[in-house]
């Protein structure tokens, strides 16, 4: 590993709480390994281009990308354009954290290409099982990685 | 005003020119005129011809006498030689000399008398010869009774041979009469004859004459009814036409197209005006106009006169003799002959001064109008921004305090005492209570913002939908949900949806706590509405609260009692209201409650 870091999933999320709170969820689901959050779009845009303070450090593409819907600078919206304009980055699975189920949102985001969304929940519990239902993109995303091994 | 008239004589009734039965008057009295002429010239010719005939008899009678005359001379000197050659006395033969130049010069006469025909010609000429012959015997009787004596004389006259001659003459002057005679029967019948076919002829051109002019007169007579009819007409029309021109509320004003004086006016155009049309007619309406508004009515004046069509000033705003300003909407057409030739010029104008003002407000009420929805929609995004801010970032620290108290009690539950985990539980609960508030809240408004379809909905299909839902999720007793056959409706499906799990959904948690909860969903027909009820038979409602029942964050019952946030029946009332339908309830409290709403009946084909 050294300087290299592998991670499994990409996590932006601008609220610390919130982000905590989501960590605690996706750990209890066993998804929390190799996770990294970042705090906003832009952050991740980085670390999927391998720009700035990201430049060498990963090898691979994250498994996973998590993105909050509403983040400063650049948001999830953004942040999920980029990624299916990218030919590296397109086969990515992305699920889309949101506050609530606007429609509008929803609709831009299934325009541009994601695989899910959660709203997130103010009940914790609620957010636990909304996780634990990411374990299906995982799996999924772990069958493709042993095939291409 | 003349020309008015013939045009009005000439616009309805347009076959007068075709309509010509003075040619045939004329005709048939000309006719009648040459059959006059033709009858005299016949009459002329008869009477000439008359006239012939007489002078024909006389002449006649003249040759007659003539023959007569030598017949009786001739006689004369045979008897005196008789009485010589008898006597032999001298004084018998005084009168032959005479007699003899009688007898040869009525000859002489009767021969000029009929050098028209040949045969009496011939005829005297033997008469002549037979005259001279009679003449010469006796001549020669005489000489021999001087010379020979009686007896020689006698001689002759016993010879016969003086009979002989004077029986020659006889004949010949009988033939000469009868010839005359029969010429003059001939020439009678003749006469008879002409003066029989000139009566026929007369005859008939007289009946003709008089047919003709019968027949003349009566197409007269008929044309002078029918124009006596035709002008009655005339002045009815033409009445009606004034009448109809002077009550029109246009303002029609006819100007001379060569002087631009007004010819007539209408009472509209007098009232306009201001003074009565005798101080107008036959002066131009420039005169009584500003120097704008004269010249511009001289402009089109002009313009009408040149071009066929009608010219057309819409907006033409003009000050009235009284001061006002008014708009008038004004037409100008020059009315022209057959030959193109302008008769007069024929001006309409309105008064649309009203109208103008009335499009004036209409434009400002609807900038206004514009104004206040541009505002509207700016409030609506402000509203739409709010509620996104409420959603994200009023949850965001709901879920803070929701997830570390949870944390806290996973974490620390073992050192924390009963009372701090009630607190902490309660603590969870609010949080949760004020998202669900939050949710509710978003829901409700933005039922209000998304655009409403209008289609016909299956009602029966959502109502058991939305029973077996509310019976999967409620808790307590499960009801016995009874939903009868449903008409369609008309409206908005999801939202209609909507409508129906919230009032099956509030009867089922109402009558959840009664022994046998019984709800029952049912509808009819009111003219274009249905009106659908859903009914319990659970808790209810007093009836001096429901009022409130409608309106957001308003309950009737404790929360302990039945949980909600009070936005239910809040949402299905402000559904209902964007369908234009009603909504209502009634209950009595401990016997259940009946809602019901009506809304567009769906059209089925």
């Amino acid at each position: 590993m050294s300087s290299f870091q592998e991670i499994d999933i990409l996590y932006a999320e601008d609220s610390p709480t919130d982000a905590e709170v989501t960590m605690r969820a996706l750990k209890k689901a066993n998804l929390g390994n190799n996770l990294l959050w970042v705090k906003d779009g832009q952050e991740a845009l980085d670390v999927l281009l391998g720009r700035g303070q990201y430049a060498e450090r990963l090898r691979t593409s994250p498994r996973l990308v998590l993105l909050d819907l509403k983040m400063p600078k650049v948001d999830g919206l953004e942040v999920l354009r980029t990624i299916r304009s990218t030919d590296s980055l397109r086969a990515i699975p992305v699920v889309m954290l949101t506050s609530s189920a606007e429609e509008s949102d929803l609709a831009k985001s299934y325009e541009l290409g994601i695989n899910s969304y959660i709203v997130k929940p103010i009940d914790f519990t609620s957010l636990s099982d909304a996780v634990a239902r990411l374990g299906y993109y995982w799996v999924a995303m772990n069958r493709l990685a042993e095939s291409t091994v | 005003m003349n020309s008015v008239e013939a045009l009005i004589l000439q616009n309805s009734n347009p076959t007068a020119r075709r309509w010509m039965p003075e040619n045939f008057v004329v005709i048939a009295f000309s006719v009648a005129v040459i059959l006059i002429l033709v009858l005299a010239v016949v009459g002329a010719r008869a009477l000439t011809r008359s006239t012939l005939t007489v002078r024909w008899v006389e002449h006649t009678h003249a040759v007659l006498h003539k023959v007569e005359q030598v017949r009786a001379s001739l006689s004369d000197i045979r008897t005196d030689v008789q009485a010589y050659v008898i006597t032999g006395d001298e004084k018998y033969l005084t009168r032959r000399e005479q007699a003899v130049s009688i007898v040869l010069s009525s000859t002489r006469d009767l021969q000029e008398l009929t050098t028209d025909n040949p045969r009496q010609q011939a005829r005297l000429a033997e008469l002549g010869r037979a005259i001279r012959e009679t003449v010469d015997q006796m001549t020669m009787l005489v000489v021999l009774r001087q010379t020979d004596g009686f007896n020689a004389a006698h001689a002759i006259f016993a010879s016969g041979s003086m009979e002989e001659h004077t029986n020659k003459v006889d004949q010949v002057q009988k033939a000469v009469i009868s010839e005359e005679t029969d010429l003059l029967d001939q020439r009678t019948r003749d006469e008879l004859d002409s003066r029989h076919s000139l009566i026929f002829v007369a005859g008939a051109l007289i009946a003709l004459v008089i047919a003709t002019v019968f027949f003349g007169f009566a197409r007269l007579r008929a044309e002078l009814i029918a124009r006596q009819r035709l002008a009655l007409s005339c002045a009815t029309q033409q009445k009606f036409l004034e009448a109809v021109l002077e009550h029109l509320p246009a303002l029609v004003c006819v100007k001379d197209p060569k002087s631009l004086e007004i010819v007539t006016m209408n009472r509209a155009m007098e009232r306009w005006f201001g003074r009565p049309r005798e101080q107008l007619i036959g002066r131009a309406t420039a005169e009584f106009f500003s120097s704008d508004d004269a010249r511009s009515s001289l402009e089109t004046d002009r313009e009408a006169l040149a071009q066929l069509d009608v010219v057309v000033n819409p907006v033409d705003i003009r000050t009235a003799p009284n001061g006002t300003r008014v708009t008038m909407y004004t037409r100008k057409i020059a009315v022209r002959d057959v030959g193109g030739q302008p008769l007069f010029i024929l001006s309409i104008s309105d008064d649309i001064s009203a109208k103008v003002a009335d499009e004036q407000r209409i434009r400002e009420l609807n900038a206004t109008l514009e104004q206040q929805k541009a505002d509207l929609q700016a409030a609506n995004r402000e509203l739409e921004s709010f509620s996104y801010s409420v959603s994200h970032d009023l949850r965001s620290p709901l879920r803070a305090i929701d997830g570390f108290s949870l944390m806290l009690l996973e974490d620390y539950g073992a050192q924390l005492d009963a009372e701090a985990h009630r607190y902490l539980t309660t603590i969870r609960a609010g949080t949760q209570r004020m998202g669900q508030l939050i949710d509710d809240l978003l829901a409700f408004s933005r039922i209000g913002r998304q655009p409403l379809k209008d289609m016909p909905v299956d009602m029966e299909k959502l109502a058991q939908d939305a029973a077996a839902f509310a019976v999967r999720e409620g808790s307590g007793t499960a009801p016995r949900i009874v939903v009868s056959s449903l008409p369609a409706a008309r409206g908005d499906p999801s939202l209609l949806q909507q409508v129906w799990q919230n009032l099956i959904g509030n009867a089922v948690k109402y009558s959840s706590k009664v022994s046998t909860p019984l709800v029952e969903v049912a509808a009819r027909q009111e003219g274009d509405e249905v009106v659908y009820s859903v009914r319990d038979n659970g808790a209810g409602f007093d009836m001096q609260f429901a009022h409130k029942l409608f309106g957001v964050f308003q309950r009737l019952h404790g929360q302990d009692e039945f949980p909600g946030t009070g936005v239910g029946l809040a949402i299905v009332h402000r559904i209902i209201t964007r369908h234009s339908g009603r909504i209502w309830a009634e209950s009595v409290p401990g016997h259940g409650a009946t809602f019901q709403f009506a809304v567009r009946r769906a059209i089925t084909a």
